[in-house]
């Protein structure tokens, strides 16, 4: 009948905060015996089955609000002078009805006085609270508000903001988790067209993030949260896009960083060099480019001083700069090329085609939406829209093609539905093949095409190119307003 | 159009050199996944990112098959129950069947407040997750975010017995299921 979890996630612990005296005060205990209940589930159950899992929700501040809320005398510790405790032949009860003698009812504490000495300090509490427990699942550390998702990230809150105070009491609770090795499972909900929000999660995740606020790491009389503290976090990353947990998403935030190159290719005379710059004037940058064909496959290269590969590392000297060539030789091999990096870079990749010339693409950033000036002319220029689906899941993509008026084109519309994770798109407007705008006249045009992404962010590239010597150069790719 | 229609299309052999670059380029791009974040070893493996999943699309039943062929979570928190029903309750074939994926899998459980339609309801077509008058006392207010959800007094040892313990489930406790002890049973009951 069983149906062999591993383990059981807890949640609802912060309940107790509805009876104790932040709540409607009939329970000033309930703190501590919400700690005594986890304990005796936990021994229970890791009798049975050692290695079984118990994580508590949120409540973070439970181990501390279980002695706050009863030690009237302030001398962090609950003995017999305090209310609601009592001591008998040296062993701690709760003294439920408060009638400072043991009653029927009271509760024996004996298994949370672990010296033995007729009291219960805040570290026995706590080391109770630590030792019961494998992980904390924690809800909206990083994202504060009254919000289902998308609230604000705690870096951008203004000075004064109490959320901030908020953040600063739970970051120092998570202290005592990681001081008793409790790795900390975080959930933020963050909705798919949140781009921003994905970004700053990403970044407060990696080993280089800093607060800019320094509100929140300043002590100031107050707990607070140090860069070196946050790092020194385990944190487990969740990303939901719905408090109503029904959907699974991804989190692709590279290994701290990630440049995106939708468009790269190798063979018969076309090389792509990719280089990439780093911005720090004291730490070197290494990271790894992955190569993927059409399929999302890894793709094999050949690189100029390296030989084949899927996949090439590398390090970027402070204020240096790196460049890694294909070599041109074999069939035309094209793909896509991915940067993930420890720290910021800044990347472009150059692609030199034989008799028709050189144009760089810098590296896309993310958008849910874009604009990007557009031209054909039949016979000659024309020009291509590279998408790459930087999202975890299938997004919807709106393209209008408007002339230089901003007035939609005739038959200038697609709709392109279920473009899947990582999916990847590159075609030319108009002329022969498969073109975004097989019906729209686009003989001889001049306009934008303006592309709306529903339900993620993409990565976006636009060429003009043609079939002279020279006809071939990027275009600007805006994120629309 | 749709994207199906596009994809792996290649049209490119009048075209010049050039233009392979881009026309010859419609593609499928599996998901890449360099999660951010720190690792912690658990149970004997090494959990990186982690999922919280209890409900399907829309509200609907839990579906366990985004989670088996998912990659990236090493760790995942589900409800016991594809609806939160006894009657919904996952075997320990579909738990093991996700564990094969080499995930490690939680139960969710709330045991700071009651749920009405949970196994210990009497009655799921009333809104209280106890209905007989025993229960009465243990339930608290009703938590405005969550109707159907209600805080539950529990110190009480009638919910702590539904919780986890060697003690039978009180007789006032509705349950489909005959023998059944405790909430944690289906969650652990297998391979103890």
């Amino acid at each position: 009948m069983g149906a062999g979890f591993d383990g059981t996630y807890l949640d609802d612990i912060d309940g107790y905060q509805q009876f104790n005296l932040d709540g409607d005060g009939t329970r000033p205990s309930a703190a501590l015996e919400m700690i005594l209940f986890i304990q005796q589930l936990s021994s229970w159950v890791k009798a049975q089955k050692p290695d079984f899992l118990v994580f508590p929700q949120n409540a973070e501040g439970v181990y501390q609000d279980a002695l706050e809320n009863l030690d009237e005398n302030g001398d962090l510790r609950l003995d017999a002078s305090d209310p609601f405790i009592t001591v008998v032949n040296g062993v701690v009860f709760l003294d439920v009805d408060d009638d400072e003698a043991f009653s029927d009812g009271d509760i024996s504490l004996a298994s949370m006085d672990t010296n033995n000495d007729g009291a219960l300090s805040g570290a026995e509490i706590a080391n109770v609270y630590f030792n019961s427990i494998d992980g904390l699942g924690a809800e909206d550390c990083f994202f504060k508000g009254n919000g289902e998702e998308d609230n604000p990230f705690v870096d951008t809150l203004g000075s004064g903001d109490p959320r901030i105070i908020d953040f600063k009491f739970t970051g120092d609770a998570y202290l005592d988790f990681a001081a008793h090795n409790v790795p900390i499972f975080n959930v933020e909900y963050l909705t798919n067209e949140n781009v921003l929000g994905l970004q700053q999660y990403c970044e407060v995740l990696s080993d280089q993030f800093s607060f800019t606020n320094l509100e929140i790491t300043t002590e100031d009389g107050s707990p607070g949260l140090t860069n070196a503290e946050l790092r020194s976090l385990t944190f487990i990353p969740f990303r939901a896009p719905s408090r109503d947990l029904t959907q699974l998403s991804t989190l692709s935030c590279g290994t701290g960083h990630r440049l995106y190159f939708a468009q790269f290719g190798n063979g018969q005379g076309l090389t792509s060099e990719i280089v990439l710059t780093n911005p720090s004037a004291t730490d070197m940058v290494s990271g790894e480019i992955d190569f993927f064909d059409d399929e999302g496959l890894s793709l094999s290269v050949g690189i100029a001083g390296t030989g084949v590969t899927t996949r090439v590392d590398f390090s970027v000297l402070p204020l240096g700069a790196v460049t890694i060539s294909t070599d041109g030789q074999g069939e035309v091999a094209v793909g896509a090329a991915v940067v993930s990096s420890e720290g910021p870079l800044g990347g472009v990749v150059r692609f030199s085609i034989s008799g028709i010339g050189i144009a760089g693409v810098p590296a896309s950033q993310l958008l849910s939406g874009f604009l990007a000036p557009v031209r054909r002319q039949s016979g000659g220029i024309n020009t291509g829209i590279a998408i790459y689906n930087a999202a975890s899941q299938a997004v919807t993509l709106n393209l209008t093609l408007q002339d230089v008026q901003g007035t939609p084109v005739s038959n200038g519309e697609t709709n392109i539905e279920d473009f899947p994770a990582g999916g990847h798109l590159a075609q030319f407007l108009g002329g022969a093949g498969e073109v975004l705008f097989p019906d729209a006249n686009t003989e001889d045009f001049q306009g934008t095409l303006v592309v709306q992404v529903t339900g993620g962010s993409v990565a976006a590239a636009a060429l003009e190119l043609g079939t002279q010597a020279g006809e071939f150069t990027t275009l600007p790719v805006t994120p629309l307003e | 159009m749709v994207y199906s229609q596009t994809r792996l299309t290649r049209q490119v052999q009048a075209l010049p050199q050039i233009m392979v670059l881009l026309v010859g380029m419609s593609t499928f791009f599996t998901c890449l996944v360099y999660p951010a974040g720190d690792s912690v070893s658990l149970s004997g493996k090494v959990v990186r990112y982690w999922a919280f999943h209890l409900q399907g699309a829309d509200g609907g039943p839990l579906d366990l098959i985004p989670l088996q062929t998912d990659t990236q979570v090493d760790l995942a928190v589900i409800d016991y129950s594809r609806d939160a029903s006894e009657q919904g309750e996952f075997s320990s074939a579909e738990i093991q069947s996700l564990k094969d994926t080499g995930k490690i899998v939680l139960a969710y459980m709330p045991i700071g407040e009651a749920d009405a339609g949970r196994f210990y309801d009497q009655n799921p077509h009333d809104t209280s997750p106890f209905s007989a008058t025993e229960g009465e006392t243990i339930v608290g207010p009703e938590n405005p975010s969550f109707p159907g959800t209600f805080f539950v007094r529990f110190w009480f040892s009638e919910w702590q017995s539904i919780v986890f313990g060697d003690e039978p489930l009180p007789g006032w406790v509705g349950t489909a299921k005959p023998g059944r002890d405790h909430y944690l049973e289906p969650n652990c009951g297998s391979g103890i």
